[in-house]
């Protein structure tokens, strides 16, 4: 089925995207269930159009590329979230113990990003000791620290890197006065070394330990302390492996569920059903007596997932309907099997009867039209695109301790926004906020998961129900079925060029809404955005805040408009850049080839910043950009500036590699990413292998993304179920040669940047354009095995 | 029906019900939560270990998938009982020295099959037989799991006795 409408230019447009059929190249993608068109045309004018005078703009003259501002390029949303994350870092505190130990409670959720190393490394840089001897450890829900503890955004570094710096800085100072007191030497002849206040003219050391009385040497972030200058480091810019690398080795790390026989040692496995449709709610469990009698099961209630009020919320969902069934059971095995004969009857949810087609088409219709414009002597390039919707599928599934009693309520899991979860267990379970206790825990991953804690709170009430603690998780399939997906999204650009020079570009993003009632991470923001129009709102300024144009390509505009099927969704990795940059990035070459030139070297000659060039630069040469590739194989580039950062990625990819069995049996051809070369200028890298671990763990995404990860609705419920048939990139999937870079810093006038999602449309944009280039055809429709 | 079998060279008896999978055994009744739920149906692996068997060599298995009442008499290692008298596995050191983790959450059954494999094929894999472990690493750190194999496999000389990575009796 064609997509692209077409008509005589010569007509009046008609609606939607207006091409001349005669000149359109149209192609097909690979393995893409519907036909999606690269359309460009050459015209002169569309009927009645004013002919705007571009003469007088900057480069027009001289030829050279136009700048294209975009509301990013001065406020990205990392900015707004160190702005938020700043008013309350004084009520943060770093602890000298008696035994010469820096203790930190960092207000952050660990997911594998590494923000507890990396804190650790800020402190040990500052105190002059060994990262050995630093505890960072996660802060519990503290209502009081307000929008300072949201996990998401890539922004930890940017929000962190300062205050906890200055912090442990101010504590050094402040043993080393004590020190100067005790030595009777003035402060400027004693220096920190190695967990010591040393006077280097006697040798003599008084270690930190001895300087420190339970907590009298204790520092506050917005202690005035300066940090060091970038060129003194000695631990921050080099490789630190994980403070945790060992316990992970030997499997002694506790995750949520292994927690339990340390805190909670009578907590009992309890799983939850949800219904077969997204957001299906419960008419009736219609064997409750059989399910009791199974082997093992100990009790069996029901459990509401805090509505989340939406535009167009349907009243169905609202009210607290049942929404799962909880069973504990002896081991979770037993629950697992009792849960699998469940008989039940349940609501349609809202989005019964849908299919991806039906999202495609509702997205499409819903689409900002992009605007039938050429000018005078100018050729208008266009395409559109495809993405399905995806799951985050982190290794472990959602889970959470609860214990409720007559005390309280307290719970252990992995939570991004702990404060909402606070807040949401309180409403749902008739209790005080501040008779809630939220640990955070070290969680297996989250890709934007955790922002969410609907198993928090259905542990909560299975506990109150039960009356007994219960570690509650949510299954595989359950936990595939009924994840916040990523929306899927329809995405159009356009771009004009005058011979070789671009004169404008337009991006239109149209998504199913992505929710962000998460907020903040505090109660109020998360409740302001539960009201109606706050979502969209919301949507547009992460959208605007994220969308950064990494080139000069004349006047740009970005657009959103969001479609609400009152789904639970969420952001995964990258938001909208994951969609939007990586469309941008194909839409680059196609840009490149219709001036006739070379991919790389129009990306450097459009670049809006030096340094994305020389990132550009330096994965060209290192990544043999250019070298001869056999038939069905091919390179192919991207880049991108977002978080204040710079990214720059070269693939190669073999569109005939072999697929073996698990006996090792040649069973077929698949494409695989064969090489990948990428470099990352982050401002001030801190930690590199931490920053080498995020780029490589974006290539997985962008494989994934592109080649075959994707969420398949039937009729309003979530077709795939666990790894086999939802598939992620695995061994056999990543290239077996990769080369990454990390930039040196750029000295102290340089902001840190963020990490932890920009590689994400950066790979995605790369393997597309190798595809693209391997094939002979764009690819348009992610992912092309869906 | 009670079931006796040898975890990390200790001998356990659990009374549970017999299809009750090994993996819920180990972490809900023994303690024992190196192994890892990520699917319950074999797919990810991340709660693989180790079974003995007769014949001196090891086999890895899916505990999720593995039914309490097959490992009577057997012996099965865990990731806890990977590491010897002698220290870490090389595989363990291999993991710790690359900063292979994320999240780490995939990371004991990426361990235990890499372990496994290496154990069973003369101390070493290869590329192919690296590409060939399926575990899926949702962090996507594949490349860092390659260098550490590769790294323990140059590390570790072939054997000609029991290979490495056979639990203890």
């Amino acid at each position: 089925m064609p997509v692209g409408k077409s008509a005589d230019p010569s007509e009046p447009p008609r609606e939607g995207i207006v091409v001349d059929r005669r000149k359109f190249l149209t192609s097909v993608v690979v393995a893409a269930p519907t036909l999606t068109v690269v359309g460009r045309w050459a015209t002169g004018t569309a009927v009645g159009q004013e002919i705007p005078d571009l003469s007088g703009l900057p480069g027009v003259l001289t030829g050279g590329p136009i700048p294209s501002p975009t509301p990013s390029d001065l406020y990205d949303l990392g900015d707004a979230l160190v702005q938020t994350s700043t008013p309350t870092m004084g009520l943060l505190t770093l602890t000298i113990t008696e035994e010469g130990r820096a203790t930190f409670r960092v207000p952050r959720q660990e997911v594998g990003q590494g923000v507890r190393t990396m804190c650790a490394m800020f402190i040990a840089e500052e105190l002059e000791i060994p990262i050995e001897q630093v505890d960072v450890t996660l802060e519990d829900a503290r209502l009081e620290l307000l929008t300072n503890q949201l996990t998401g955004g890539s922004y930890n570094a940017r929000a962190l890197y300062q205050p906890v710096s200055r912090m442990a800085a101010t504590a050094r100072e402040q043993l080393a006065a004590i020190a100067a007191a005790q030595m009777g030497v003035p402060r400027d002849r004693l220096m920190a070394r190695d967990g010591q206040i040393v006077d280097p003219s006697s040798g003599i050391g008084i270690p930190y330990g001895s300087l420190t009385q339970a907590g009298l040497v204790l520092a506050r972030p917005q202690d005035t302390t300066p940090a060091k200058p970038v060129a003194e480091h000695r631990l921050l810019g080099t490789r630190q492996a994980r403070t945790d690398a060992a316990d992970i080795a030997t499997g002694a790390k506790r995750y949520t569920l292994d927690l339990a026989e340390e805190v909670l040692p009578d907590a009992v496995p309890t799983v939850v059903l949800h219904g077969p449709q997204i957001r299906s709610s419960l008419v009736s469990l219609d064997n409750e007596s059989f399910i009791r009698s199974l082997p093992g099961v100990i009790d069996v209630t029901l459990t509401t997932i805090v509505p989340t009020l939406g535009i167009g919320e349907d009243p169905q969902y609202l009210g607290g309907a049942p929404t799962g069934i909880a069973i504990a059971a002896e081991t979770f095995g037993h629950a697992i099997a009792a849960q699998a004969r469940v008989e039940a009857t349940w609501n349609a949810g809202p989005v019964a009867g849908y299919d991806d087609a039906r999202f495609r088409e509702e997205l499409r219709s819903a689409a900002i039209p992009q605007l039938p414009v050429a000018l005078p002597g100018t050729e208008v390039i266009q395409m559109e695109f495809d993405f399905a919707h995806v799951a985050h599928a982190p290794m472990e599934t959602f889970d959470a301790l609860a214990t409720v009693t007559d005390d309280g309520v307290e719970v252990w899991a992995g939570m991004k926004v702990p404060q909402n979860i606070v807040e949401e267990i309180a409403e749902t379970l008739g209790v005080l906020p501040t008779q809630v206790t939220a640990h955070c825990v070290d969680a297996g991953g989250s890709f934007g998961r955790r922002l969410f804690g609907e198993v928090v709170v259905e542990a909560a009430q299975a506990s109150q129900a039960f009356g007994f603690p219960v570690k509650m998780m949510w299954t595989r399939d359950q936990d595939t079925k009924h994840d916040r997906l990523r929306p899927s999204a329809y995405v159009t650009t356009q771009a004009m060029h005058r011979g070789s020079q671009f004169v404008s570009y337009q991006h239109r993003y149209s998504g199913g809404e992505t929710s962000l009632t998460h907020g903040f991470g505090d109660v109020v923001t998360a409740a302001a955005l539960h009201f109606p129009p706050a979502p969209i709102v919301a949507g547009q300024i992460v959208f605007h805040t994220q969308m950064v144009q990494s080139y000069n390509f004349g006047p740009c505009t970005q657009l959103l408009h969001e479609t609400d099927f009152n789904m639970l969704t969420g952001s995964w990795r990258s938001v909208y850049t994951g969609i939007g940059k990586t469309a941008d990035e194909v839409m680059c070459d196609q840009m490149a080839a219709a001036v006739g030139e070379d991919p790389v070297e129009f990306r450097i000659r459009h670049a809006k910043s030096d340094r994305l060039r020389e990132v550009i630069e330096w994965v060209r040469d290192n990544g043999d950009w250019g070298r001869t590739m056999p038939e069905g194989t091919a390179q192919g580039f991207a880049a991108n500036s977002e978080h204040r950062g710079y990214q720059a990625c070269l693939v190669e990819v073999d569109m005939h590699a072999p697929r073996y069995d698990e006996d090792g049996t040649m069973i077929g051809r698949r494409p695989r990413v064969t090489k990948a070369v990428m470099a990352f200028d982050a401002g001030i890298p801190f930690n590199v292998s931490g920053l080498e671990g995020q780029m490589l763990g974006g290539l997985a995404d962008g494989i994934a993304m592109v080649l075959q990860a994707g969420i398949h609705i039937d009729d309003g419920a979530v077709r795939e179920s666990t790894f086999n048939d939802y598939y992620f990139t695995r061994a056999d999937d990543y290239p077996r040669e990769v080369i990454t870079h990390v930039f040196p810093a750029r000295g102290d006038g340089v902001e840190p940047s963020g990490a932890g999602e920009c590689m994400v449309p950066t790979t995605a944009g790369a393997i597309a354009n190798a595809i693209g280039r391997a094939t002979g055809t764009p690819v348009t429709s992610f992912p092309i095995n869906f | 029906m009670p079931v006796s079998f040898t975890l990390n060279g200790q001998s356990v008896t659990v009374d549970t019900d017999d299809d009750v999978g090994l993996l819920y055994v180990l972490r809900d009744l023994l303690g024992v939560t190196g192994p890892k739920y990520g699917c319950g149906v074999g797919a990810c692996r991340a709660c693989t270990c180790h079974i003995a068997e007769d014949d001196g060599s090891v086999s890895e298995i899916q505990t999720c998938i593995t039914p309490i009442q097959s490992v009577e008499g057997r012996e099965v290692t865990t990731i806890e009982g990977l590491s010897d008298e002698h220290g870490l596995h090389p595989l363990q050191q291999a993991w710790i020295d690359n900063d292979v983790s994320q999240c780490g959450f995939c990371q004991a059954g990426q361990i235990m099959t890499a372990a496994c494999r290496m154990a069973n094929n003369g101390g070493s894999l290869d590329d192919d037989q690296i590409d060939a472990i399926p575990n899926v690493c949702r962090c996507g750190q594949y490349y860092r799991i390659r260098q550490a194999i590769k790294a323990a496999s140059a590390a570790t000389p072939a054997r000609s006795g029991p290979p490495h990575g056979r639990p203890r009796a």
